[in-house]
């Protein structure tokens, strides 16, 4: 279960770095016309990417994507140095 | 007397009095700062305060000047600038609880520490330490000129210019000095709440007036002006800015992969209360950096071309603008420049002061006391402070130039620890050497300018370290499994069961 939700986590990122690059990829983009609450085409697809990306960060954090360390019944110590 | 300069000087006086109430008053913990590790690192930060410190620390005067002077330069496609922010967020995630409980349990205050426990190897702790200081004390030295000038422009030049310096180091210096870690991250909180309402402000006048009147008008009048400000640079747009996809991808590995490894954030790990609060943090992060400060540099960039700002101001559009539409809120924008580079300032002087004592002072007289090193670190602050007044006397190159190479020299500093974690087969000569090497070839590119093959020099100074780190490691004895097994023995044992 671990190993499936690190790849979930790897291939959406490498997801949304290939759709914040793709209009360098697709100049086409550029000459896009919708104009989306009067922005641009491509700054609004870059916010869109980005506001996705945020989104599953918030659920992995709150889904145990994140591995944290604070099972521990006792003060935790070691010696620094052997 | 000038009616500005009167009023610009009660709002600095009244906020330098209202931070230095925050964190010498309320915040100030006599017990924490009596030891070292509560000096540098703090007794325990909960999560909001090292939320906003970790906001206030990542973003500078660079979020009022440099950025807005991107997006002007460069055009919309720098809009790109917003979308590596996410990626220190998700190693916040993924690394900010490892570094906590190895922290904790090591006692660790610094990332060098760690690698030179971890690697057994003292010269790549010195090295790691070495590099971190290099690249962090210009950024420091930059802000404070930066901090400077604007107070030197705010009042029209009637204070010299060392002055203003001299008050921005010294403003800093005695919260840390006497507040540490603690009273900086509550400082820090202050002004991180403070910029992020006076950029949202700043936009809100400049974009319902009648000028522009409105954001739908705002998009439309920067169509209107036809210089390609609205353009990707590609084969059908020659846009305005070299901002090419080589220099993209240089900055979205740099900045995203090294800011993470800058030594303040990284810092800021060791100080949580607990590891759930990197986890959350990486949670809520993103949108704040993204959408409560990058926006509103693509809009006073855009503005810039609206409002028919000249190239040479670029930097300067949002003073500019303030000034000339709302004069008295400029006075109040000064104090934003001022909180975002002073809680940077604070941030860079902890930790940096935390390495010359841990990486340095201490690796020469393993034998100094406690109190003795939370001394050595109060000296070294004292120091650095000096240098940052003496910095008001120079000329000192952009914010900008001297972030993207500290960004460039600490995304080198990402592999040791990469290795340490994800990869056994590392070895300690592989990480000095291939971290050194890194930094020096960094370096190099940085300060001379040169980006080869249209990429940044830090790109090949991280190939170079990759070639190396994985050639000398298949060359030499990786560390003992049983002892890799006894070092994380401390991950495993404490691992949250959700988490499994």
């Amino acid at each position: 279960m671990k190993s499936k939700k690190t790849v979930v986590m790897w291939v959406v990122t490498l997801l949304y770095s290939l759709a914040i690059f793709l209009p360098y990829l697709v100049p086409a983009f550029n000459e896009l016309n919708p104009k989306l609450f009067g922005m641009p085409f491509t700054v609004w697809w870059s916010w869109l990417a980005v506001a996705l990306y945020c989104v599953c960060l918030f659920i992995w954090s709150r889904n145990g994507f994140f591995t944290s360390y604070d099972n521990d019944g006792e003060e935790d110590t070691e010696e620094k140095k052997e | 007397m000038d009616t500005f300069f009167v009023v610009s000087l009660i709002v600095v006086l009244a906020y330098t009095a209202f931070a230095l109430y925050v964190g010498l008053g309320k915040a100030y913990d006599r017990k924490a700062v009596s030891s070292a590790r509560g000096f540098f690192i703090g007794n325990g930060t909960g999560f909001f305060v090292l939320f906003m410190t970790t906001v206030a620390s990542f973003f500078s005067t660079w979020i009022f000047t440099g950025a807005p002077g991107m997006f002007f330069r460069n055009g919309v496609s720098w809009v790109v600038s917003m979308t590596w922010q996410v990626i220190p967020v998700l190693f916040i995630g993924l690394m900010g609880p490892k570094y906590f409980r190895l922290g904790k349990t090591y006692n660790y205050l610094s990332p060098a520490e760690m690698l030179g426990h971890y690697y057994k190897s003292p010269k790549l702790q010195t090295s790691y330490g070495f590099f971190g200081v290099i690249f962090a004390v210009p950024l420091l030295l930059a802000q404070t000129s930066g901090c400077g000038l604007a107070l030197y422009a705010l009042f029209g030049g009637k204070f010299p210019m060392w002055a203003c310096t001299a008050y921005c180091a010294l403003f800093v210096g005695i919260y840390v000095y006497f507040g540490g870690f603690k009273s900086q991250a509550w400082i820090d909180t202050l002004q991180g709440l403070l910029f992020t309402i006076i950029l949202w402000v700043s936009v809100i006048l400049l974009v319902y007036n009648k000028t522009v009147g409105g954001f739908r008008n705002m998009w439309q009048m920067a169509e209107n002006l036809n210089d390609n400000c609205l353009y990707y640079v590609t084969k059908l747009h020659n846009a305005t800015g070299g901002w090419t996809w080589k220099m993209y991808l240089s900055f979205y590995i740099s900045q995203g992969v090294g800011c993470f490894f800058t030594p303040y954030i990284a810092h800021r790990m060791y100080a949580a209360k607990n590891s759930h609060i990197p986890r959350k943090m990486a949670g809520l992060l993103a949108p704040y950096y993204c959408f409560l400060f990058m926006t509103t540099a693509v809009i006073f960039g855009v503005l810039g071309h609206v409002y028919g700002v000249q190239v040479a101001n670029a930097d300067n559009i949002l003073v500019t603008l303030t000034k000339t539409y709302a004069p008295l809120w400029s006075i109040v924008v000064v104090i934003g420049v001022l909180a975002a580079g002073m809680s940077t300032i604070s941030s860079i002087l902890v930790s940096a002061t935390a390495m010359i004592s841990v990486d340095f002072v201490k690796r020469v007289n393993p034998n100094l006391s406690d109190q003795g090193l939370r001394n050595v670190g109060r000296y070294s602050i004292i120091v650095v402070v000096l240098l940052a007044v003496a910095s008001g006397f120079v000329t000192i190159p952009g914010v900008a130039q001297l972030a993207n190479m500290s960004a460039n020299g600490f995304l080198v500093a990402s592999l040791p620890v990469l290795g340490m974690f994800f990869w056994k087969r590392s070895t300690p000569a592989a990480a000095f050497w291939g971290f050194t090497i890194g930094e020096i070839i960094t370096g190099y590119f940085m300060i001379r300018g040169i980006n080869p093959f249209g990429f940044t020099g830090g790109m090949i100074g991280f190939l170079v370290e990759i070639i190396l780190f994985v050639a000398i490691s298949l060359c030499t004895k990786p560390l003992d499994e049983g002892y890799r097994k006894q070092y994380f023995s401390c991950l495993e044992r404490t691992k949250d069961k959700d988490c499994v």
